[in-house]
């Protein structure tokens, strides 16, 4: 049997399916359909967690999202989920699960003595106590004592899937308004998408039965469930949380998933229009000892009973404000179980709840609460005193035996979503709640979640908002429906007592937020301390705070706030309701995009031929590169030194496809290319390549390339690598916000072409090798040319430009020919000595030419000026982008500017990014060093770096400081090796 | 004649184009290597233009942007002003991009479920009908998409990011993902 | 996350969008002309109001245009959307007079 304390029949749990789970280490029993709450319930275990801060014994206190008490981790090491609450998971076979917070477990928790230590431990007491000499000397100690659960270690081993959706109209909850709010909407046509976080539709009639057209309420929305089921447009999903609404309509929703694949489902939904049919929280009342474990709401003791079949207790008392409850004590004696009382806070309840009462042979006390809850770890008896409409209680009525004690303080609208969607609230004192008031978004809230509790009101309130969202959408339809006759009590308001207590009692002993200790006399604590705002009073005691957020709590805690202020609950007001709804899963958010699909990199064309050559290869501009070709032991310093060498000493290869590449054509290309450029680009002639800065709008170097001109109309732009998706956005925000009357087009092109750049001596011996259409000889092709024609058979540029100091000839195909044109150079480059070299030979051999490196060798405040272009900049009548910013002060003064940097002592590799300082006056930084390597061909380290004033102090002699110490360094010019360019022009 | 081989950006998983079928999953992947991808530009609006485009692929471009038609050659609306030809063989006219992309149909009972993993765009018949077109994201990689018929889709995506996009469309169709 | 329309695509969402400062920034020059004061006013002086602002969208992952976009800055409501040289729609005109006079 599934527990004693299973009820022999009803319940919607499957009996034909026993499952076996463990908590704390010990094996229980349970059936299909119980979550794992109703299953411990089952089984007789009242103590289940305890309390986040004074570790107090708690039990189960609701049957949802709302639950307070009961958090478990589930399963271990990677696969673990701390901080779940009991009651919203759904039980499976060979669940394990163990109580957070408590060690060895919750029933024998170590810590419980703290609990001996409440008179001293108030809100505040950490901001107020551990301060000296700080927080940190304690931290540790205390998180140890203090805090839920622990995250999972390891990797989650679980795939996490994600969906967008798109609907006409999305209904938030699929209880009896969500479901008659989706048959309106989507009766026309309109796409409807329904959510809902249980395992079966049915919200509240789940487990709080009630009569519909003279019949059981949830077969009567069975029947609406069927009708929408057998519509194309609806889709039901169960089993999925929405868990915020953001901007414009956009709902996440968290599907848990059970088919053995993936485990969650992040649904992405954009509505046009949205219901939420979110339906209430109980609330609970706050008197002496109301965290005793089996302190429950009534509500959910109703929901044990009705829809788990499971008796809570055996013998049961039931305190109320409000009409509610007398339906969870019907239900509870109708299931066998003893209602001692039912003690009504108010003084005359209605006359047809004390009828009904009187009918089931249950008692009703009048103006009665509780004064005091025995028994430590489970309700043993509830002492019971007279009350006053304020809440004061009198005298002493006498003490009942029970061991479950339901309570009721009204229900509160669940509201975060609608307030997610930027809606506002107000306090409703007819319906005893905060209600919405008006939502800036296309939402509407139906039925308890208006604090509509009537169920005939909520009918017709959900299936007037249907139509209205279908029509709303172009979707009417002309449908009648027939709302059901129901015989239901008439709604009386809740009387508004939140807090009973006795005169002179401030409260120490009354939770308000059980899930973070936070009592009545903490509240009044903070109000006395001036945190009387409600997020002071929030971020003060802790109140409302961690995995339930204070569901069961905030409005209790705003009432005592504004009671004790003499204040309005809407003066006081609520704190900000952020998303997510209820704790979701971290994976869900990520899905699939993790590790290297989170950003994927782009590989090159002929990625499978330098992977056969061994290439190390590293993301360079999202980019995977080869960095250097490796031969067996050889280190990343000695293969960039050895392609360095092979290449200046004969010639080498080099993977250049990602260098941008934009095409620039039409009648105003040239103009359009003269404004953007700090150089001037008309007298760019056809066939000619240009070395060019481009600067932003603040005068700052953005990217650096070569502009060739292929045509009088035809021009290719090459930025850098990294620069290449960013600089086409760049000309065509220019083209289109400032210039558009300029006739031309902006097409990138990056990769369209393979980009082989072959350089050193033997470059153009290589070149030879294949058929070309290209005259490539010195006096027809010299450097700084661009010419197309046949390559190899295929239509190809070729460019003669370098970034070596070398002679090199950049030879593009299109793409799918750039692994084989790969291939085919190295075979046939083989007897010149042909070597393949990465990245970090090319910055070495830049480094050594003193070629600048955007972005390494300038920052976010270079200017052309200080790389050498003021010349340029001067010589230039026309405007460009950023020019009017080099002319202000900032860029006259004295400038870091672009230099070389030797070490004048013959010591190790001048440190990257060590500060240029005076050796006599180290306290001021003139600079620093912003590429760095041992250069093979010199044999010694060279350096580039931005120095004050730089150009105008080449040959002193300055210091280089950083974290190894000191390197004395001299200025000198940028270029360290070839400063004629004898090797370039040949 | 090249003596140079083609390879696409899937070639490491076939040479002769990458192939692979979730029967149970509803979708077919299959790579279209070689196919002719080209752009056309024209800001004149006038008729000249429309007419020989009508001329070389026997449709005139379409002005309703976002969506295609189809003469001997797909012409697809992107930009204002700018079209994408796919299929046929480049003109002199156009600026031939074939070799910036990577074609892969996607085509099934669940295709426009699976692209919807990571698809922003509404694939619904209703809303993204035959020859209807976008540029949007497949997850982070930008692609072009386009619905032949309601269970067919085209999918161009930028070459050098074409295995990272196959593997992400093999794993969401994968059942594990289900 | 926005839902932006396009004036050209439609209804997007704001992930295949980037946005790009102020409308209708008008740029100075020619640079000999223009005092430092101008410059810099034209380059760091922004508004940014609380309420309706004109602003730049690109669709980056679609058409790759640039267009304008009224927008409220607390409650997110586009209240216009139009192309790159077009004039603000009347009733947005009308709105930012209010506004400025406020």
């Amino acid at each position: 049997m599934s527990g004693a304390f299973r009820l022999p029949g009803g319940g919607r749990v499957d009996r034909s399916r026993p499952l076996r789970f463990r908590m704390d280490g010990r094996d229980y029993d349970g059936l299909a359909g119980d979550t794992l709450a109703s299953a411990l319930l089952a089984n007789g275990v009242r103590v289940v967690g305890r309390s986040f801060k004074l570790h107090r014994p708690r039990g189960i206190m609701s049957a949802g999202l709302e639950e307070a008490n009961a958090l478990v981790g589930v399963g271990d090491g990677a696969r673990s989920d701390a901080n779940l609450k009991a009651t919203e998971i759904e039980l499976f076979e060979g669940l394990e699960a163990h109580s957070v917070n408590a060690w060895p477990n919750a029933g024998r928790d170590a810590w419980s003595a703290l609990g001996l230590l409440k008179p001293f431990l108030p809100a505040g007491f950490y901001h107020k106590t551990f301060m000296r000499p700080s927080w940190r000397t304690y931290e540790r100690a205390i998180r140890r004592a203090a805090g839920l659960g622990h995250a999972p270690r390891g990797r989650d081993p679980d795939t996490y899937e994600k969906q967008f959706a798109h609907a006409d109209v999305l209904v938030i909850g699929g209880g009896l308004g969500g479901l008659v709010a989706a048959l309106s909407a989507s009766a026309g046509g309109a796409q409807v998408i329904v959510v809902d976080d249980q395992s079966e539709l049915g919200g509240s009639l789940l487990g709080h039965s009630a009569s519909i057209g003279g019949g059981d309420g949830l077969a009567w929305l069975q029947g609406i469930e069927a009708a929408l089921r057998s519509r194309p447009n609806v889709r039901l999903l169960t089993r999925t949380t929405a868990t915020g609404i953001y901007d414009h309509d956009f709902v996440l929703a968290c599907e848990r998933l059970a088919g053995g694949g993936a485990r969650q489902r992040l649904w992405k939904i954009r509505a046009r229009k949205i219901i939420s049919a979110s339906g209430a929280f109980e609330r609970p009342l706050v008197f002496p000892d109301n965290d005793r474990p089996g302190v429950m709401l009534a509500g959910a003791a109703r929901t044990y009973v009705e829809r788990y079949a499971v008796a809570p207790g055996r013998s049961a008392v039931v305190v109320t404000n409000n009409d509610s409850a007398y339906h969870a004590a019907f239900a509870l004696r109708a299931a066998g179980l003893a209602v001692a009382a039912i003690a009504d806070l108010r003084a005359s309840p209605p006359r047809h709840a004390l009828d009904a009462a009187r009918r089931h042979d249950i008692e009703v006390l009048k103006a009665t609460a509780p004064l005091k809850v025995s028994g430590r770890r489970g309700v043993k008896s509830v002492t019971l005193a007279g009350v006053d409409e304020t809440g004061r209680l009198g005298a002493t009525v006498g003490a009942l035996e029970c061991d479950l004690l339901c309570v009721s303080g009204g229900w509160s609208p669940a509201l975060h979503l609608f307030a997610h969607a930027g809606g506002a609230m107000r306090f409703d004192l007819q319906r005893g709640a905060i209600v919405p008031r008006e939502a800036p978004q296309p939402i509407a809230c139906v039925g308890a979640a208006r604090g509509t509790f009537s169920l005939a009101a909520s009918i017709a309130e959900a299936y007037a908002a249907g139509a209205h969202a279908a029509s709303a959408t172009g979707h009417p339809s002309n449908d009648v429906f027939n709302a059901p006759e129901i015989d239901e009590w008439p709604q009386v308001a809740a009387a508004p007592i939140v807090e009973v207590r006795a005169a002179g009692s401030r409260g120490a002993n009354s939770w308000v937020d059980l899930q973070n200790d936070v009592t009545a006399a903490d509240v009044r604590l903070a109000a006395r301390e001036n945190y009387q705002s409600v997020e002071h009073l929030k971020r003060y005691t802790t109140l409302g705070m961690a995995v339930d957020q204070g569901k069961t709590s905030n409005v209790n805690a705003i009432a005592i706030m504004a009671a004790t202020t003499d204040r309005t609950m809407d003066a006081v007001g609520t704190t900000r309701f952020r998303p997510p709804y209820t704790p979701t899963t971290l994976g869900a958010f990520a899905g699939r995009e993790t590790g290297e699909r989170y950003r994927p990199l782009r590989r090159l064309p002929a990625h499978e031929a330098h992977a056969e050559l061994g290439a190390a290869v590293e993301d360079y501009g999202g980019w995977l590169r080869p960095a250097f070709y490796p031969k067996p032991g050889e280190s990343e310093s000695q293969a960039v030194q050895r392609e360095v060498k092979m290449t200046r000493g004969a010639v080498g290869l080099f993977d250049g496809s990602p260098l941008g590449k934009i095409e620039v054509c039409g009648q105003d290309a040239a103009e359009f290319l003269n404004r953007i450029y700090v150089n001037n680009m008309l007298t760019l002639g056809v066939g000619k390549a240009r070395y060019g800065l481009m600067l932003d709008e603040y005068g700052i170097v953005k990217d650096d390339g070569v502009l060739s001109r292929l045509g009088p109309e035809q021009f290719l732009v090459g930025t850098t690598s990294s620069g290449a998706s960013s600089i086409a956005f760049w000309l065509e925000e220019w083209h289109q916000g400032e210039w558009p009357a300029l006739r031309l087009t902006i097409a990138p092109v990056t990769a369209q072409w393979a980009v082989m750049t072959l350089t050193g001596p033997r470059a153009r011996d290589l070149l030879r090798a294949f058929a070309t259409t290209i005259d490539l000889s010195a006096a027809a092709c010299p450097h700084m040319s661009a010419r197309e024609g046949m390559f190899a058979g295929v239509a190809a540029r070729i460019q003669r430009v370098s970034f070596t100091g070398e002679l090199s000839f950049e030879v593009s195909v299109p793409a799918r020919y750039g692994e084989a044109l790969w291939r085919e150079m190295m075979r046939r480059g083989r007897d010149l000595g042909i070597t393949p070299y990465g990245v970090e030979a090319l910055m070495v051999m830049r480094i050594e030419k003193g070629y600048l490196h955007v972005g390494s060798d300038t920052d976010g405040t270079t200017m052309p000026q200080d790389v050498g272009f003021a010349e340029a900049i001067a010589k230039k009548k026309a405007d460009f982008v950023g020019k009017r910013s080099t002319m202000l002060p900032v860029g006259r003064d004295a400038r870091r500017q672009f230099v070389g940097l030797e070490g004048v002592d013959g010591g190790g590799p001048l440190p990257i990014g060590a500060h240029v300082v005076d050796p006599s006056d180290v306290r001021r930084s003139h600079g620093w060093v912003t590429s760095t390597c041992f250069s093979p061909t010199l044999g010694r380290p060279v350096a580039l770096g931005l120095v004050e004033n730089g150009r105008a102090r080449t040959g002193e002699t300055v210091a280089l400081a950083s974290m190894h110490g000191r390197h004395p360094a001299r200025i000198a010019g940028p270029c360290a090796f070839d400063p004629e360019g004898a090797r370039l022009n040949v | 004649m090249s003596d140079l081989a083609p390879s696409s950006g899937l070639s490491h998983l076939s040479r002769a184009g990458a192939a692979a079928m979730f029967a149970g999953e509803g979708v077919a992947l299959r790579e279209e290597p070689g196919l002719c991808a080209m752009l056309l530009f024209d800001k004149s609006e006038d008729s000249k233009f429309r007419r020989r485009v009508a001329r070389t692929f026997g449709a005139e471009p379409p002005t309703t942007p976002n969506t295609v038609a189809v003469g001997a050659s797909a012409i697809a609306w992107i930009a204002p002003g700018q079209w994408l030809v796919i299929g046929g063989d480049p003109v002199a006219d156009g600026l031939d991009v074939s070799d910036a992309y990577c074609a892969i149909s996607v085509k099934g009972r669940r295709a426009a479920d699976l692209l919807s993993k990571s698809v922003p765009v509404d694939l619904d018949v209703k809303a993204f009908a035959a020859l209807c077109c976008a540029r949007t994201v497949l997850g982070s990689i930008p692609i072009f998409l386009m619905a032949r018929d309601e269970s067919d889709f085209l999918l161009l995506v930028e070459r050098g990011l074409a295995y990272a996009a196959w593997a992400w469309l093999v794993d969401g169709a994968s059942p594990r993902a289900r | 996350m926005l839902l932006i329309e396009c004036p050209w695509c439609g209804p997007r969402a704001e992930i295949e969008y980037s946005y790009g400062g102020p409308s209708h920034v008008t740029r100075p020059g020619p640079p000999e002309a223009v005092s430092d004061a101008e410059w810099s006013a034209y380059l760091h002086t922004r508004r940014n109001p609380k309420g309706l602002h004109l602003e730049r969208w690109r669709h980056t992952h679609g058409c790759r245009q640039w267009f304008n976009v009224a927008r409220d800055t607390v409650t997110h409501r586009i209240s216009a959307v139009y192309r790159m040289g077009e004039p603000i729609p009347a009733h947005v005109a009308q709105a930012v007079k209010k506004d400025g006079d406020a």
